[in-house]
């Protein structure tokens, strides 16, 4: 029996949670809605940016870098920056972006010392949403999520149990609710989902994909 | 009401509407919603609960909560399941809980080992110390009967299926008592705006505000319990207050740390508990400012058979009265040294239960309160104590007797006898100051009170109320006011001000009077229990004194007083006064024991969490691991990772899988998920440079488009960790580490760039879960790559060994590096981790013609040490150089890198190291255990021997029809084809030294 030429096949994207072979559930009463995000483009930049010229040129391309710790700036279309340190920040778009952004960015910054990398495969995402999705997270994470310290537009390098995290707050949901994007690296995707998942139960959770 | 003697008609906060019905040692008992189990077993008339520990003596409640040393019990949920040592006065009762008592055989009611108590004047403290103690060898006998004999409660023998975990918190201010003083407090900083957590140990908040009768103590004028509601209504209502009861704030670490027990499902049947819930859960709290409103327990008096069933402290009594209604017996004397036993004896008399006397210390009681019980017609018996009492299994009756001034002996004349089913008792109030002194404050020794008193705090903390020495409930709700304000503004609330404290209608109580050891009758001083919980009388600690003790720390070790599951929280003030008074110096001088985390057992489940099971440490795993599982693999581990070890087909053994694997990538293609290997992004003008300092070897020489394999050496000039790295660009590296120092090397070179080398331009970014990477090596991968591939020239010299090159495989961007870890011809693919199953059963089909072969970490392992090349964790441990491992041409002499200088001290120039060296068996069937001890002689001489090396990696060869093994050995290239020995535990192996190279010495392979 000969094998199907191979190069003929469409090779397909798995992004790391589609392992797992979630399917949507919304059980009445579910507080805590869990959300895999697949199709996010992750760049990772590292730039000193006391350079005002790339800081301009990045400007010029839409990309406002946040400076202070734990800050998030938006672009345009979704886009947003997040800080995760002095010198590096994560940038987030959606998939389809990402051939544009790699070479709009890779232009701007040209002849700056920069460290422009693709992580888009490096790690999981995941979308934490409900009432008690502090709590939840509280579980696990040790940093302060009370409204007050982390509102809606921060970033944070935490752990999530014994799995590193990028944290952040999104803009509250539609129905006023608080809602988080978890990223965590590619191989922690399963340890992550399950965790929370695990932590929301005595909220009653809905996974939608 | 046949089954509730003892409660009373009306009052308390039981719902009387609902019987619950639990069983005590089998038998039937019952009790209403809001009992606890002490509170239930003594409406029942149910006194005696528990035998002492040493002798076995019956015991009663003695208090009303977590501070009883008596009343500890086991909870009964399956025959293999069981928590002992639960304070009766914290269970909450519920339909169908069995509770069995503990340390009596066969049965409380009739226990022999009160044997012990019959003879106890043969068990002095230190009894076990001294008499096991000859001949030395018999104590491994003695100690197995001992350790039988000793222990409070079993330890359940089942797995325990209930839910626990951990939670974090922050807040502004944590109150840590849920009585008046604490409400106060969380109301104050509750009011400012401040974010407060509450927590109180018991079901229902109030604390002492729960024991007034509903015509007690008015608070602004109304009810107790209605001031109650409406603070606990307020705080409810106020979002950024957290009330947390059932919660135990357990320990007070540095920082204002601090961790609490939740208890969330414990008081429920089994039955109403949901698997969401976790049973218990442990909070990791920060708190900017933490007041402590813990309260108060009371203090019992030390005189002669102080430890019958049926004495209870005068405070408890009074809540077992008019918080759950129930009577602690039908005639009740009382004896005190201050007011306190007053307040009972009035709420007694209300509740219509007889009281036969007051007896107490102080010449004169004639405060407010002793006038009231005067006034009431019972006789109050001033300078009196109590000298004798009766009853086995319960109090019958008391002795009394005048006391002389001094309090020390009783005067001459007649004693009163006086009988009673139930005597209450006060010796004053010990302020719960643990957490005060586990975050470091000082106790400060009150002689007015005979009490602790918190000193000055270290830690952002204050206290409140009863644990401050304030009894009255006006000044604790002052303070509570007070405390919980200034807290909330230093916590940055600011404008905090307290609200004005509340008029309190009570009585003032008169002073009162410290007396530690009471006298018994002239020339009898009988036994009086110091701490009841580990049958410490004060003899047993004047024993210590005479035996040369001095220290507290070594009387209580020694008599092993305050070391039960109460931690002393009742016995350890007259612990401390009666070892002051035996040595005719100050309280103070005597120093206080120290306050230990946890403030009450914490259980194990709790501690760990979520912990056991899935969620004890992550599991990762690789883009392709579902097509590993899916073919028949199992998976080792390599730290967290899941590697697939080998597949097993046909259900063929271990050995024979990896043989199959092993040679077919030697004689068509095998093919090895790599992905685990850590990658590091290293760019910038620098970037040479920085590698040139990193590397032992050389990289700012590479090409663009090559690779080359590098050593990096701890300061120590250790070998740390080895991979290839590669130029992407002149200013671009692609860095590979070892699966294990993934993590450990990015921050090692981080801590280089940022602390040492700033100057240098470099950016490092980890791009290990970036790629899925698959080693396809053997003759038949370039057939199988190539055809699958786009962009790629495969002719030998235009993709020399040790290069790289960009392209597609199976339609997908992937970087090709022509690197080998098995000595034949090998790509490495590359591809983004999403595509790596799409690219991996790619090859897969492609090369199902040509027998590709997936192979696991073991063939891989064999693979490599055909080929002598070293796994850095296995040929390394530490101590082992570059030149050890024979691999001098990887060191650069022509510049300085990490380590370089360590190379070259006296003991890394000595050539007789432990070189890395092949060995051959005698017999080429026997494979040597690795970690095997090599010496010189065929046979083990005696002790000491002279380890010469051993064995760091050893395999059966498939393509070498026989075993092989690598080792350290000292001056091994000294002595190739010489002989050494395998040191095995019954024999020796000998083996040959020879070349670590065993297949292809010359390298041809890797061309394929």
């Amino acid at each position: 029996m000969a094998e199907p030429a191979a190069t003929t096949q469409t090779p397909v994207r798995r992004a790391a949670l589609d392992a797992l072979g979630l399917t949507a559930a919304a059980p009445a009463g579910a507080q805590v809605t869990l959300r895999a995000l697949a199709d996010v483009c992750r760049l990772n930049l590292r730039l000193d940016a006391g350079i005002g010229a790339a800081v301009a040129a990045l400007a010029a391309a839409g990309w406002t870098l946040p400076t202070t710790a734990g800050g998030v700036a938006k672009a345009a279309d979704g886009r947003r920056a997040l800080w995760l340190g002095p010198d590096e920040w994560l940038l987030l778009a959606p998939l389809d972006a990402r051939e544009a952004m790699l070479s709009a960015l890779g232009s701007a910054l040209a002849g700056h010392h920069h460290a422009l990398v693709d992580l888009t495969d490096n790690y999981a995402g995941i979308e934490i949403a409900g009432r008690p999705a502090a709590d939840v997270l509280a579980k696990g994470c040790p940093l302060d999520l009370d409204e007050r310290a982390f509102p809606s537009g921060r970033v944070a390098q935490s752990l999530l149990g014994k799995a590193d995290m990028i944290l952040e707050r999104r803009p509250d949901g539609a129905d006023g609710v608080p809602v988080y994007q978890v990223t965590v690296r590619r191989s922690f995707a399963r340890y992550a989902w399950d965790w929370l998942a695990d932590g929301a139960l005595e909220f009653g959770l809905a996974v939608a994909v | 009401m046949s089954g509730q003697p003892f409660r009373l008609d009306g009052g308390g906060r039981i719902d009387r509407s609902r019987t619950v019905r639990f069983t005590f040692d089998g038998a039937a008992c019952e009790g209403h919603p809001g009992d606890t189990l002490s509170s239930a077993l003594l409406a029942g008339g149910r006194h005696l609960i528990a035998r002492s520990f040493k002798y076995h003596r019956p015991r009663g409640i003695l208090a009303g909560g977590v501070e009883d040393p008596n009343a500890l019990v086991q909870v009964v949920t399956r025959a293999d399941l069981s928590e002992p040592n639960k304070r009766a006065g914290q269970v909450e009762i519920y339909n169908g809980l069995k509770v069995r008592s503990q340390n009596r055989w066969p049965s409380l009611d009739f226990d022999i080992g009160a044997w012990t108590d019959r003879l106890s004047a043969l068990f002095p403290a230190g009894f076990y110390y001294k008499t096991f103690k000859w001949p030395a060898a018999a104590w491994m006998t003695y100690e197995r009967i001992i350790r039988r004999s000793a222990g409070q409660g079993r330890a359940p023998t089942g797995p325990d299926p209930d839910r626990y975990e951990h939670r974090h918190a922050h807040c502004d201010v944590l109150v840590a008592g849920g009585g008046p003083a604490g409400i106060a407090a969380a109301l104050a900083a509750g009011r400012a705006g401040a974010r407060v957590i509450l927590a109180g140990e018991q079901g229902e908040l109030g604390g002492s505000l729960l024991d007034e009768p509903a015509d007690g103590r008015r608070i602004e004028g109304q009810p107790a319990a209605d001031w109650l509601a409406a603070a606990l209504a307020e705080l409810a209502a106020l979002d950024n207050v957290r009330v947390l009861a059932r919660t135990t704030v357990s320990a007070y670490y540095d920082h204002n740390f601090l961790v609490l027990l939740e208890r969330v499902t414990d008081h429920l049947a089994p039955a109403d508990r949901t698997a969401a819930l976790p049973r218990q859960r442990l909070w990791k709290l920060r708190a900017r400012r933490v007041v402590l409103a813990t309260g108060a327990v009371e203090r019992p008096l030390v005189f002669p058979d102080n430890d019958r069933p049926g004495i209870l402290l005068a405070g408890s009594m009074r809540r077992y009265l008019n918080r759950y209604a129930v009577a602690p017996g039908r005639r009740v004397a009382l004896f005190t040294s201050n007011d306190t036993a007053y307040r009972t004896a009035l709420d007694l008399i209300a509740a219509g239960v007889t009281v036969g006397a007051v007896v107490d210390t102080r010449p004169a009681p004639d405060g407010p309160l002793a006038r009231q019980v005067r006034d009431a017609g019972v006789a109050v018996m001033g300078g009196s104590t109590v000298v004798r009492t009766s009853g086995r299994r319960r109090i019958d009756g008391i002795e009394v007797m005048r006391l002389a001034a001094d309090g020390r002996s009783v005067e001459p004349g007649l004693s009163t006898q006086i009988g009673c089913d139930a005597l209450a008792v006060s010796g004053g109030w010990n302020p719960l100051i643990g957490l005060h002194a586990q975050a470091r404050g000082r106790p400060v020794y009150d002689p007015d009170t005979g009490a602790f008193l918190p000193g000055e705090p270290v830690a952002a903390e204050r206290s409140a109320g009863g644990c401050r020495g304030t009894l009255s409930l006006g000044g604790a709700l002052a303070e509570g006011f007070v405390a919980g304000a200034d807290a909330a503004r230093d916590a940055g609330c600011a404008g905090a001000v307290p609200p004005k404290p509340p008029i309190v209608a009570e009585e003032a109580e008169a002073p009162p009077r410290v007396l530690w050891r009471l006298p018994g009758r002239h020339g009898r001083p009988g036994r009086a229990f110091v701490d009841y919980q580990s049958d410490v009388t004060d003899k047993d600690l004047k024993l210590a004194l005479r035996e040369g003790y001095r220290s507290v720390e070594h009387v209580k070790r020694y008599t092993t007083a305050g070391m039960g599951v109460d931690q002393g929280k009742i016995g350890n003030v007259n612990v401390l006064g009666v070892v002051a008074d035996a040595l005719g110096v100050p309280v103070p001088e005597i120093g206080v024991t120290t306050f230990r985390q946890p403030y009450t057992p914490v259980t194990f489940g709790a501690i760990a969490g979520r912990g056991p099971g899935r969620f004890l440490d992550p599991v990762r795993t690789t883009p392709m691991h579902a097509w590993h599982a899916a073919n028949g693999a199992e998976f080792e581990n390599v730290g967290q990772w899941k590697r697939a070890w080998f597949y097993r087909r046909d259900g063929e053994s271990m050995a024979r899988a990896v043989n199959r694997e092993v040679a077919a990538a030697r004689a068509g293609a095998g093919i090895l998920d790599a992905s685990t290997l850590g990658k590091i992004d290293v760019r910038g003008p620098d970037a040479a440079t920085f590698l040139d300092r990193v590397y032992t070897n050389m990289f700012s020489t590479l090409k663009v488009g090559r690779a080359r394999y590098g050593f990096m050496l701890g300061e120590d000039g250790m070998v740390m960790d080895d991979g290839v790295t590669a130029r992407l660009a002149d200013d671009h590296f692609h860095m590979t580490t070892t699966t294990g120092g993934a993590a450990s090397v990015l921050t090692w070179l981080e801590s280089w760039l940022q602390t040492e080398w700033p100057e240098l331009k470099v950016y490092l970014t980890s791009v290990t879960e970036q790629w899925a990477v698959m080693s396809l090596c053997g003759p038949m991968s370039r057939q199988i790559l190539a055809p699958l591939t786009e962009g790629i020239d495969f002719d030998g010299d235009a993709f020399p060994f040790m290069s790289f090159r960009d392209g597609t495989v199976a339609g997908v961007p992937a970087r090709v590096f022509r690197i080998s870890f098995t000595g034949e011809l090998s790509y490495e693919v590359n591809v983004p981790a999403a595509y790596g199953l799409a690219v991996w059963q790619a090859l897969m089909a492609a090369g199902r013609p040509h027998g590709l072969t997936p192979y696991g970490t073991e063939a891989m392992h064999v693979l490599r040490a055909e080929k002598g090349f070293i796994i850095v964790g296995q040929e390394t441990d530490g101590t082992v150089t570059p030149i050890d491992l024979g691999m001098d041409w990887i060191v650069s002499k022509k510049k300085d890198f990490i380590g370089r200088r360590s190379l070259f001290r006296s003991d890394t120039v000595r050539t007789d190291r432990k070189q890395l060296v092949g060995l051959l068996t005698d017999e080429p069937g026997h494979v040597l255990e690795e970690g095997a001890q090599l010496i010189d002689e065929a046979t083990v001489p005696r002790p000491p021997v002279a380890m010469r090396g051993h064995v760091t990696s050893s395999y059966h060869s498939p393509n070498l029809g026989r075993s092989i093994a690598l080792a350290l050995v000292e001056d091994g290239r000294a002595r190739m084809g010489g002989r050494i020995y395998a040191a095995l535990a019954d024999r020796t192996v000998p083996a040959t030294i020879v070349s670590p190279v065993f297949y292809d010495p010359e390298g041809k392979r890797q061309d394929g």
